[in-house]
């Protein structure tokens, strides 16, 4: 029924089924692609064991990695934010990601966004919202695989250029799956997430493809604390800035929440552990009570923490590190609620990344990498750069002389992750290109269309000019047939896009198929109206588009032998029918049914991929 | 040495930092800011009239009334109501099978026969019509190729196969005309013709009603801009010419709107609203036989008052019901020229529109969600009492 219902939620059961199957799809590919991999590693110690054999050896060729060890503030930012990544993956696989990603996560935060941030991160979400499974699916692997690839691959290029991808994958995330962290918008505090979580994850990411020679020296250190400092003192700022609620625990006009007690209490109010609802609920009355003390605690220790690492001064940075560290924690427990915790949570939010990198900020100042330390990238050959604790290939050695264990190992996993990543990826890739939904939206709405075989009930109605038609007169074409009314401001008007759309993506097959719509309205049904209606939708250059309509008497017959319902349903309110749509064959045989209620009209086309399989199907050769 | 001229430099590089990310943030928090005003008290901006409108002919009252959830437009309908000349009730005559939570006009002909436009809504981008010559009881459809402007008076027709007039929303804003059964339309100007056709004083600021002229020509009211012109346009030889009058006293300086624009009387009357610096007035106006304009006094509305419904009696007296802090509202009366506004008393709460019936006394519509409930005020009392209460069967959700 137009405008009756339409709405799908997010823990549909065809869609989340549609998810798990494609997951476990995927899985079976990633498994299969390890098998190979495995079975690949072996021959080629088999043909090493056997190369050394013929030349003597009876060893496998061993590591000496004491001066080739990774720089202890790389190893902190390449150990978190891989097991941060994997946690987003793991995250991503709730089964209300492919619905409720777009509504519940990411139209909210761009939504408080200027109009340009909102149509940026809106071609993202029609992207997720025309492919919903292979984009939660995608989200899950190329995640995963990111945190698998950072944390297999401690050093060289392999490494490096997990953290470029990492970068790479942070700023889609930033973009358009946090609206660029809300820093376009009003109310901008990093106590709350800004400047958006995956911007430390992209800040990271440059850090580890630094070459090591960045971390030789305390330089790399200070400026890492400085701009972190700086940020530190811009947030402060922010939080001081007067007019924004956060001085208030209580608006005294209103007697509302203020900023921060009303962000607080409606974390305590999503699903978690009780213990820590209480927590959680406990600060938010404490601040609601005390909500100028908590701010200008918050507003010192933010300014005292940046200007001191703005200094870079050595005594000072290392407690002021520790204070922010235990800042980072108390808000990510007592505000942020950890981040992920109830609702549709993505990642953990700000506060870890930013721990993360004040302490490899200050662990790059302090504690620097043995001077023996040889900067890896140099001694390896060019194609096996990523080759990282292995022993040093001299000139004429061969492959087989000083590729060691680990190395393979490490090679193939980290081929693996890089895998794991395309798995994800490559599929979401050939998916954005495609203009139309997915079927799967469609089914996920209407169901999936009854397949029959029976003669669809004749009749005899008048075309948009004025020419009698009757559904024999259409045999030896497939007709797909629906029932729309021309005043309608829903759902017809999009059934007729779909429609439309399915003509165009049948090419040069869509002689062979003529859409025709039968007036659902017992009173606007005159040609007037579905001339009017035809301009309106852009059909009246459709050779084969045919709107009938007729007598009261003669609709209600083609109403009743289609079982579609036309009902008045209340005063100003339009008529109410079936949305049916129905696939006829060349032979006048009914060949399928199918609900055709376009939904919100957030994933439109879905219903054309799907007549256009049924067509398909019919279509006479 | 150089490892402190080295610290020093990053941590002024640091702080260089901080008042970039400061600046912007500052900047960020100051987008939203308001505009700094110019001096003296700003314009008034245009007055939004409400479709909750009533009408009073000598063939009957027609009330339109905003129902449903206010403030939801998909979920506010606009219901009809007729009550006949004599009769102690109203009927619920909403025009059947057509969505009107759009919005809903209608122009009642000399004759009686009263047509309904419905504003286009959602993915609708023309305006069904119905035409009913039996006060609602059977409806024949029509239509404008366009959307309807949401105004009171976008539509006036002269009934029985005559002339219909119609503002529509097409490349901006067009008076469009028919003169057959309401089915095709063809453009007659836009607000540049209409500026370019009469030598007039008026820079017009939108289309804002039309009306059908006693010779049958077409009556355009538009906004003008400044010089207190009264922008109402009449065809005359295939010519626009300005016939509305000037304001003058305080209002010399205004830019006017028009509200309403009625022939139902038999003359033109008129509800314009004159914006000077600071303030908006209302004043009704008439127009004789021979063309001669009288206006009623202004009056000054609040600075936060707003227009909730307006009415147009069977003498062309003209009603507003202003928004107040009380609950029910102001309720004025205009009922001639030069005279005074008067005010009735403040209708029940819920109050959205007043029909005005020829006995004096005036009917109010309190609406809340489904429910209906009619006030009756006779002419000379002080106390509203409860005529008829009634609820309407609303399909919530169905557009």
């Amino acid at each position: 029924m137009p405008g009756m219902g339409g709405t799908l939620r997010s823990n549909n059961s065809v869609v989340v089924s549609a998810f798990h199957t494609t997951l476990l799809h995927q899985l079976l590919l990633l498994l299969f692609f390890g098998a190979v991999l495995a079975i690949a590693v072996n021959v080629i110690r088999t043909i090493q064991y056997r190369r050394l054999g013929s030349l003597g050896q009876r060893h496998f060729p061993q590591v000496s990695s004491a001066d080739t060890r990774e720089p202890p503030a790389r190893r902190i930012l390449r150990i978190g934010f891989g097991l941060l990544w994997l946690l987003d993956g793991l995250l991503q696989l709730q089964s209300n990601m492919p619905l409720g990603l777009p509504a519940s996560v990411i139209r909210p935060s761009a939504s408080s966004s200027p109009t340009w941030v909102q149509h940026v991160v809106n071609s993202g979400v029609n992207i997720w919202t025309l492919h919903p499974v292979q984009a939660a699916a995608a989200s899950v692997w190329i995640q995963v695989g990111l945190g698998l690839w950072l944390l297999v691959a401690p050093r060289g290029l392999w490494s490096r250029f997990g953290g470029l991808a990492s970068v790479g994958w942070g700023l889609v995330v930033w973009v358009f799956g946090e609206a660029f962290g809300g820093i376009f918008a009003p109310g901008l505090t990093w106590l709350f997430g800004a400047p958006g979580a995956v911007l430390f994850y992209c800040a990271a990411g440059v850090l580890i493809a630094l070459p090591d020679r960045a971390f030789a020296t305390p330089r790399l250190g200070r400026i890492v604390l400085s701009v972190t400092g700086a940020f530190f003192i811009g947030m402060a700022v922010l939080q001081a800035w007067p007019g924004r609620g956060f001085w208030q625990g209580r608006l005294h006009a209103t007697s509302q929440l203020g900023t921060l007690a009303g962000m607080v209490n409606a974390m305590a109010r999503t699903p978690q552990p009780g213990f820590l609802a209480s927590w959680v609920s406990s600060f938010g009355s404490f601040d609601a009570a005390h909500g100028w003390a908590v701010n200008l605690v918050a507003v010192i220790l933010m300014a005292s923490v940046g200007v001191i690492l703005c200094t870079g001064n050595r005594r000072l940075v290392g407690p002021a590190v520790l204070a922010a560290v235990a800042l980072c924690a108390a808000s990510w427990v007592l505000v942020e609620d950890m981040g992920f915790l109830g609702g549709t949570g993505t990642d953990p939010n700000n506060m870890m990344p930013t721990a993360l990198i004040l302490i490899s900020g200050y662990i790059a100042l302090v504690r620097l990498p043995s001077p023996n330390a040889q900067p890896v990238e140099l001694q390896a050959p060019e194609w096996t750069a990523a080759e990282s604790d292995s022993v040093v290939p001299q000139e004429r050695q061969r492959w087989w002389e000083w590729a060691t264990s680990p190395y393979l190992v490490r090679l193939g996993a980290v081929v693996g992750s890089i895998s794991i990543v395309l798995v994800g990826a490559v599929p979401m890739s050939v998916a954005a290109a495609n203009p139309y939904a997915d079927p799967i939206v469609s089914q996920a709405l209407n169901g999936t269309p009854n397949v029959v075989n029976i003669p669809a009930p004749s009749f005899t109605l008048e075309d948009q000019r004025g020419a009698p038609v009757s559904l024999s007169s259409l045999r030896g074409h497939t007709v797909a047939l629906t029932f729309l009314d021309p005043v309608c401001t829903s759902d017809c008007p999009l059934i007729a896009q779909e429609f439309r759309q399915t003509d165009q993506r049948l090419g040069n097959e869509s002689s062979k198929v003529d859409f025709v719509a039968v007036v659902a309205n017992p009173i606007y049904r005159s040609i007037a109206f579905t001339n009017q209606f035809d301009q309106q939708e852009g059909l009246t250059h459709l050779s084969n588009w045919l709107y009938l309509t007729g007598s009261v008497q003669q609709l209600q017959r083609v109403w009743a032998s289609y079982g579609i319902q036309v009902d008045s349903v209340g005063y100003g309110a339009m008529v109410a029918h079936s949305d049916l749509a129905f696939v006829i064959d060349a032979q006048g045989h009914e060949r399928a049914v199918m609900e055709s209620d376009p939904g919100s009209g957030a994933a439109t086309t879905s219903f054309s991929s799907l007549l256009l399989d049924r067509i398909n199907l019919v279509l006479p050769t | 040495m150089i490892e402190r001229l080295r610290q020093t430099r990053v941590g002024m590089f640091g702080l260089a930092m901080a008042c970039l990310i400061t600046a912007s943030g500052t900047l960020a928090i100051d987008v939203g800011g308001p505009a700094a005003s110019g001096a003296g008290p700003p314009i008034p901006s245009s007055l939004s009239v409400p479709l909750s409108a009533a009408v009073t002919t000598s063939t009957g009252s027609w009330a339109v009334v905003a129902m449903g959830q206010a403030g939801v437009p998909l979920n506010t309908f606009w219901e009809l109501f007729f009550r006949a000349p004599g009769a102690d009730s109203w009927n619920l005559v909403t025009p059947p099978d057509v969505a009107d939570n759009g919005g809903l006009s209608i122009s009642v002909a000399p004759s009686g026969e009263i047509t309904a436009g419905f504003e286009s809504s959602q993915l609708l981008r023309f305006s069904p019509l119905a035409v009913s010559a039996d006060a609602g009881a059977k409806w024949t459809p029509a239509l404008l190729p366009s959307s309807l402007l949401a105004t009171p008076d976008a539509l006036a027709t002269s009934g029985d196969g005559g002339p219909a007039v119609a503002i529509v929303r097409r490349s901006g804003q067009q008076v469009v005309v028919s003169s057959g059964p309401l089915l095709k339309w063809r453009s007659l100007a836009g607000s540049r013709g209409l500026a370019n056709g009469a030598a007039s004083h008026c820079n017009i600021d939108g289309l804002d009603a039309v009306a059908i002229g006693s010779s049958a020509s077409p009556l355009v009211g538009t906004g003008c801009r400044g010089q207190g012109q009264v922008g109402v346009f009449s065809r005359v030889a295939s010519h626009w010419k300005l016939v509305g009058p000037s304001l003058g006293g305080r209002l010399a300086g205004a830019s006017t709107q028009i509200l309403r624009l009625d022939t139902t009387a038999g003359a033109l009357s008129a509800l314009v609203a004159a914006r000077t610096r600071g303030h908006t007035s209302l004043v009704g106006m008439w127009r004789s036989a021979v063309g001669a304009w009288s206006p009623s006094e202004p009056l000054e509305m609040g600075s936060s008052q707003e227009v909730i419904g307006s009415s147009i009696g069977s003498n062309g007296d003209q009603i507003v019901l202003l928004s107040t802090q009380r609950s029910g509202g102001e309720l004025e009366i205009a009922k001639g020229p030069g005279q005074p506004w008067s005010s009735l008393p403040s209708p029940p709460s819920g109050t959205v529109t007043v029909a005005y019936l020829p006995d004096g006394s005036a009917n109010a519509f309190s609406v809340s969600g489904s429910h209906l409930k009619i006030f009756n005020l006779a002419a000379g009392q002080r106390t509203w009492t409860v005529l008829q209460s009634t609820i309407v069967p609303i399909a919530y959700g169905s557009s």
